[in-house]
């Protein structure tokens, strides 16, 4: 009993003392995991980037960790990327090719990764242009050095120097000409490249100045305009124009094409080759920077590529497991094991840039030989944002010019005029969409559109989807690209879902209601490898196929094999302007606005 | 209810000392934030010390920077270069003064284009052109300009008046310094050398700090990771800010993956830097918190004392209590206990006298009904040796066996009632165990001589043969059961009388197992349950077939608890019944064993001559005819003092032997006995045996008999064999 009671006195001390220990206890971090031990997938987009190779890498280091990719391949990816910050409809992992300039989107929908040593690793040149207020919301990974092109075989054969300045370049282009080989070769398939070209010269004479930045930030404030500050530019553009350099070449003339078959000295855009033949037993392509007039401010133009960031829902309770993962994943991103991965591109060898911190630009870059040059800051970063409501006004003024259409007054009137619309009234908004229109709305949407416009009886809309195996170069480029997120709906957001992109033309067919059945059952195989992407039957309501029946429809999305079965009728609309009209025309807001009666 | 108290008395203390140690635990703790405040306050007053020290001497550095850069700057106005070799040569003179150490520097100066000049003729484009633009007059920031990564610092001062040189303008001019150089000096051996300065940009970009190889705050932006530390004494990370913001300076206590840190933040003057200097908590005031640490433990071991004392006190004051309460408790207690000690006492002594009464009429009735018994048995024996005519031999049959089964009767209920009364011990004395055994057959013919029952033994020879036990008990056991066998067994049946010997629980004993066995008439199985109860006897009829008294088995199982053993019965109406007996027993030596009996047929008691005591007439003429049928001479004497005289005046020799009454008038037995042993001028009287002839027939009787000095006992009434046994025994 006295025992007993000793025990119990000293069991009361002990809880009296150990009260005192159980005041202070830490937060524990609590990680979720789904009920079946597995880790939720993070998902990340495609938009044209083949991920296989980096998710194989993830698995490799932590083989719990699961990504799945979501699929875009629309005719704007960049905008799409916008659209995605702007609204916060995006995936787990967030991918843009742009530094957007709706800031104040950053901080909302993505996290701050300032605080996580893997932003340490990237070079600080680089980084520092992706910090907002202090703040990391974006990792920029890989960028391409964009420039000009030679073939440096033909320049080896004929015993040509290299121009370091555009005073050489146009006293040597009569050389050029006169030994029978054509100057430059001039892609000028897209709108942004008119722009791009313009901007890419002046940053060598004007744009890249602390004047020229100072005229650029007042510009865009609408604080001055582009007659002011760009005139002596336009002057110096038009040296680039007159000695042949700077062309407009429809898209059906190939001037890529034209370049690789080696008679030409210079390429202007995009070549992703550094060879004129695939097996690089062709001609040697090299770069060449823009060349400033007297070669003192000669400019690569850099254009990340990617650049990574988190979507801010991770951080909301419940999702710590994903944020773990992709924190996991970020970091080995931020290595060069990972990195090798993410800078995979269809050209060889790569010319891109890695962001890392003590990254050695291996010998094989194209870009070798300016390393120094581009180590010296010869390097201006690509013009965008700001202008993304005005640049294809801009470059479709600026090719009207290269084809003689118009001035270079008359293109900095249309680019002052328009920045003025931009700034009092924005940018033409078609629809105001207040519910997410997914891709099956959209495919709906694009065949009622496209058939009453072109006289068709209906419409088969294939889709794209992400599939094992295939490259997200091979995704579906014909169907709908992509959703369409609750915002207001710009030309330049249609593009980035509608199949005919930007110049695009309504095209149909003769089948019978028997054959589009069939089609409907197997899909569309967009590579011809057996991958099917599967169609939309867009009909108006209540309508029945006939078997026996002839229809006239719109395809987005057609092999050659199953085109050669009957014959194509090009309507000659463009799909972006029949869109844009039904849109002025009707309310698109929600789903449920889309509705086909006839 | 006793239960509830008891439980309260626990609880009670238990609820004492956790409300106690609660509000210990309470004082304890504000006591600590207390002292934790104070500390606090403490450690800001020390580090505002520290750091106001290193702040001045920081601020000074960067002002001597900025004179540098300022320096330069009015050089390159002063000098106005018109070529760029002209601006390259002065530069190259500046460069040759800053060359050394701390110092050591790279001047530049910069064109509208964003292209640098430097004294190595280096040219090139600067990266972040754009924070040119927001230059007014002198602008710091991180560059690359000679590397691939930015480790070095550019101050830059805008010329009042840009200076054109060829194609073009000359905007600012300053240097470049690898910042590695200076941020050494920024460290403080304050805090025991473990602080770590940080140097951010205005918007929290780390640009350089002191601990490069080991950084608490991993990160590029230090102000995010502030943001998600665990601020203390009421900071927060905004409160933090705001007072960086109002004054200059902040300071914050907050901890970061578990470990506390102290926070000064600074914003440097001439320049948009902040300085953080992050210090372990561990560090700051380490002295004061060494002393108020043990300050605490004493503090928190005094109270843990002082609860501990007073529960204790408290303990030992509700004991007090406790024993006072059981005290007076007690003191009730004694005097209820006392009555009842009075009471029980006079009912003892009620219960004594009652006894008492009960054991001496016992011995009278014992006495008084043995002596006429015995008169009845003893002439009835004398005339069955007169060969009497066959009706009256007939009749004294019936009156010996009337006789005997009342003597049984008698025997029985007085056995019964002495060993009720305690009066009956267990008395171990070493034994031949096979002896013991075997002296029962000798019974067991005599209860078979007129029967028609086959007798089977089956008799183990034992290995230790000699123990001790109560060889009369023992006996008394066997027969008891025997009898019953022989007595429920009708002809023609059989009985079978086994022993076996085992392991005792030692080596010292063993256990002795008697099997009995018989074909009888067997018991009911609700009767067996019964069958060691007092006047048990199966239904009544048996009464009258099967005499006896129902007291047999009841003393046998008496007999055998008495012994420390164990009876068992199985039995089976019609088949037959069998009984266990198991006895422990101490194994001793053969030596201890006396044998002691005699054959009765063997002894020759021709001339013997006998002095008899004997107050009764009919027991004196009893035992005179069947000593003297024995060859003996009998002299009689009428009482005690008589037998005293009649062996005092005659010559030794003239007796043998004495068979003594007890009971007799004038001098009973016993004087008489002590008498004779007590006469000085006979050599025999000493030797001469006395033997008790007596109806008192108890233990103690005999005990009384052999402690007056006589030399056996013999109750009456008179078994002639007993008889000439005993007298056989004392003549050697």
């Amino acid at each position: 009993m006295r025992v007993k009671r000793l025990v119990s006195l000293a069991l009361a001390a002990v809880m009296v003392l150990g009260l005192a220990a159980c005041t202070r206890t830490g937060n524990e971090k609590e990680v979720t995991e789904s009920t079946n031990g597995e880790h939720e997938p993070i998902t990340i987009m495609s938009a044209n980037k083949d991920y296989t190779g980096f998710i194989e890498y993830v698995k490799s280091v932590y083989p719990e960790i699961n990504i799945e990719v979501v699929p875009y391949r629309g005719a704007n990816t960049t905008q799409y990327m916008y659209d995605q910050l702007y609204t916060g409809h995006m995936p787990d992992i967030y991918t843009t090719t742009q530094m957007f300039t709706c800031y104040d989107k950053y901080a909302e929908h993505l996290i701050d990764l300032s605080k996580y040593d893997f932003t340490s690793c990237y070079n600080e040149a680089r980084i520092a242009q992706y910090e907002l207020d202090g703040k990391i919301y974006l990792l920029p990974t890989d960028y391409d050095v964009i420039g000009l092109a030679y073939n440096a075989s033909l320049f080896e054969r004929e015993g040509w120097e290299v121009p370091t300045s555009f005073e050489e370049l146009e006293a040597f282009a009569p050389v050029i000409k006169e030994a029978g080989y054509d100057l430059a070769d001039c892609a000028t398939h897209l709108p942004g490249f008119g722009f791009q070209y313009l901007c890419n010269i002046a940053d060598t004479h004007f744009l890249r100045s602390i004047e020229g930045i100072k005229w650029q930030r007042d510009f865009l404030a609408g604080n001055t305009t582009a007659v002011e500050g760009l005139s002596s530019t336009f002057d110096y553009i038009q040296r680039w124009v007159d000695i042949g350099m700077l062309e407009y070449t429809s898209d059906d003339e190939s001037p890529n094409k034209h370049f690789l078959e080696g008679n030409t000295a210079f390429f202007v855009g995009n070549l992703y080759a550094w060879n004129t033949k695939d097996d690089g037993t062709g001609d040697v392509i090299k770069p060449l920077p823009y060349l400033s007039e007297d070669g003192t401010q000669n400019m690569f133009i850099s254009n990340t590529v990617r650049s990574y960031g988190l979507n801010k829902k991770l951080e909301e309770p419940g999702n710590e497991q994903k944020l773990e993962d992709a924190l996991k994943v970020m970091e080995l991103l931020s290595t060069e094991e990972g990195m090798t991965y993410i800078m995979e591109r269809y050209e060889t060898p790569s010319a891109k840039i890695c962001s890392l911190k003590d990254w050695e630009m291996p010998e094989t870059s194209p870009y070798y030989d300016y390393k120094e040059f581009i180590a010296e800051g010869h390097v201006a970063p690509l013009i965008y944002a700001g202008w993304e409501n005005i640049m294809v006004d801009i470059g479709n003024a600026f090719f009207a010019y290269l084809r003689g259409e118009c001035t270079a007054m008359d293109v900095l009137t249309t680019v002052d005029k328009r920045q003025a619309e931009n700034l009092s009234s924005g940018v033409h908004v078609y629809a105001t969409v207040e519910e997410m229109l997914e891709v099956e709305d959209l495919a709906k949407l694009t065949g009622m559109v496209f058939c009453e416009a072109a006289g068709a009886d209906l419409a088969l809309i294939s889709l794209n989807e992400w599939k094992e195996g295939v490259s997200a170069r091979n995704e579906n480029a014909d169907g709908i690209g992509g959703a369409m997120m609750p915002l207001d709906m710009t030309e330049m957001d249609i593009v980035c879902w509608l199949p005919t992109g930007w110049y695009g033309t309504i095209e149909t067919y003769s089948f019978t209601g028997a054959r589009i059945k069939e089609l409907v059952q197997t899909g569309f195989d967009y590579n011809g490898d057996g991958n099917t992407y599967p169609y939309v039957l867009v009909a108006p309501d209540g309508f029945e196929l006939d078997d026996n029946t002839e229809y006239t429809v719109y395809f987005a999305g057609i092999t050659e094999e199953v085109a050669a079965e009957s014959t194509m009728k090009d309507s000659e609309i463009l799909g972006l302007a029949a869109m844009e009209e039904y849109l002025d025309r009707v309310d698109i807001s929600k789903p449920a606005d889309i509705v086909w009666k006839r | 209810m006793k239960k509830g108290i008891k439980k309260n008395k626990i609880l009670l203390p238990i609820l004492l000392m956790i409300a106690v140690g609660i509000g210990a635990l309470l004082v304890f703790r504000s006591y600590n934030t207390y002292l934790d405040e104070l500390i606090y306050q403490e450690r800001l007053n020390q580090m505002g010390e520290v750091t106001n020290e290193l702040y001045s001497s920081m601020d000074l550095l960067m002002s001597n920077e900025w004179g540098t850069a300022q320096f330069i700057r009015d050089g390159v106005n002063r000098e106005h270069p018109e070529t760029v070799e002209q601006l390259t040569a002065y530069l190259q003179r500046l460069q040759n003064i800053y060359q050394t150490g701390a110092n050591e520097l790279t001047p530049i100066a910069i064109d509208g284009s964003g292209r640098y000049y430097s004294a190595s003729g280096k040219k090139g484009v600067i990266y972040n052109i754009e924070e040119l633009v927001d230059c007014e007059e002198r602008i710091s920031s991180v560059t690359n300009i000679f590397g691939t990564d930015a480790t070095d610092i550019l101050f830059l001062y805008k010329l009042e008046e840009p200076i054109s040189m060829e194609n073009n303008t000359i905007l600012y001019c300053g240097y470049i310094k690898d910042f590695s150089i200076i941020i050494d000096r920024y460290h403080t051996d304050a805090f025991s050398g473990q602080s770590i300065v940080y140097v951010m940009n205005g918007r929290g970009t780390k640009l350089y700090s002191t601990d490069s190889e080991n950084q608490v705050f991993v990160g590029r932006n230090i102000y995010s990771i502030l943001e998600d530390m665990t601020y203390t004494h009421g900071n927060s990370y905004a409160s933090c800010m705001q007072v960086l913001e109002e004054t200059g300076n902040s300071i914050a206590n907050a901890s970061l993956n578990g470990t506390e840190y102290y926070l000064c933040l600074h914003r440097m003057e001439d320049t948009d830097w902040v300085l953080l200097l992050a210090i372990p908590a561990q560090y700051v005031a380490t002295n004061t918190q060494i002393l108020v640490n043990s300050v605490v433990k004493t503090l928190l071991f005094a109270g843990v004392a002082l609860v501990v004392i007073f529960v204790i006190l408290l303990v030992i004051f509700m004991r007090m209590q406790q024993q006072e309460q059981l005290y007076r408790q007690e003191q009730e207690n004694n005097e209820k206990l006392e009555v009842s000690r009075r009471e029980a006492e006079e009912a003892f002594m009620v219960a004594e006298a009652a006894n008492k009464a009960k054991s001496t009429f016992l011995n009278n009735m014992s006495h008084d009904i043995r002596t006429p018994m015995n008169a009845i048995i003893g002439f009835t024996n004398i005339a069955m040796k007169h060969s009497p005519p066959p009706e009256i031999k007939s009749c004294l049959d019936k009156i010996s066996d009337s006789s005997e089964h009342l003597l049984a009767l008698i025997n029985d209920v007085l056995d019964i009632s002495r060993i009720e009364s305690g009066k009956i011990k267990y008395t171990p004395t070493p034994v031949d165990i096979a002896e013991v055994t075997n002296s029962v057959l000798t019974i067991m013919q005599g209860y078979l001589s007129n029967r028609n029952i086959t007798f089977q033994t089956e008799l183990e020879e034992p290995k230790m043969r000699y123990v001790l036990t109560d060889a009369v008990r023992v006996r008394e056991v066997l027969v008891n059961i025997l009898g019953n066998a022989v007595k429920f067994t009708n002809d023609g049946g059989t009985i079978t009388y086994g022993v076996s010997y085992h392991p005792g629980k030692d080596d010292r004993h063993i256990n002795v197992r008697y099997r009995i066995a018989d074909t009888g008439i067997g018991m009911a199985e609700e009767f067996v349950g019964h069958i060691f109860d007092e006047f048990s006897q199966e239904d009544h009829g048996a009464r009258t077939q099967y005499q006896g008294t129902g007291l047999g088995l009841a003393i046998t199982k008496r007999y055998v608890d008495m012994m420390g053993g164990t009876i068992s019965v199985e039995s089976k109406k019609g088949v037959g019944s069998t009984f266990t007996v198991e006895l422990p027993m101490e194994i001793t030596d053969a030596c201890e064993v006396k044998k002691t009996d005699y054959a009765v047929g063997k002894v020759d008691l021709t001339g013997l001559k006998v002095l008899l005591a004997e107050d009764n007439e009919l027991n004196a003429e009893i035992a005179i005819v069947q000593l003297e049928e024995l060859g003996m001479k009998i002299t009689r004497a009428a009482d005690g003092e008589e037998a005293v005289r009649f062996f005092a005046e005659n010559p030794q020799g003239t007796f043998d032997l004495i068979l003594m009454d007890v009971m007799m008038p004038k001098m009973n037995g016993y004087e008489a006995t002590k008498a004779i042993r007590s006469l000085q001028n006979r050599s025999d009287a000493d030797t001469i045996p006395i033997i008790a002839m007596t109806a008192n027939a108890f233990a103690e009787d005999v005990q009384a008999s052999l402690d007056s000095g006589m030399n056996g006992h013999l109750s009456k009434p008179i078994v002639m064999d007993e008889v000439i046994k005993a007298i056989a025994r004392n003549l050697n």
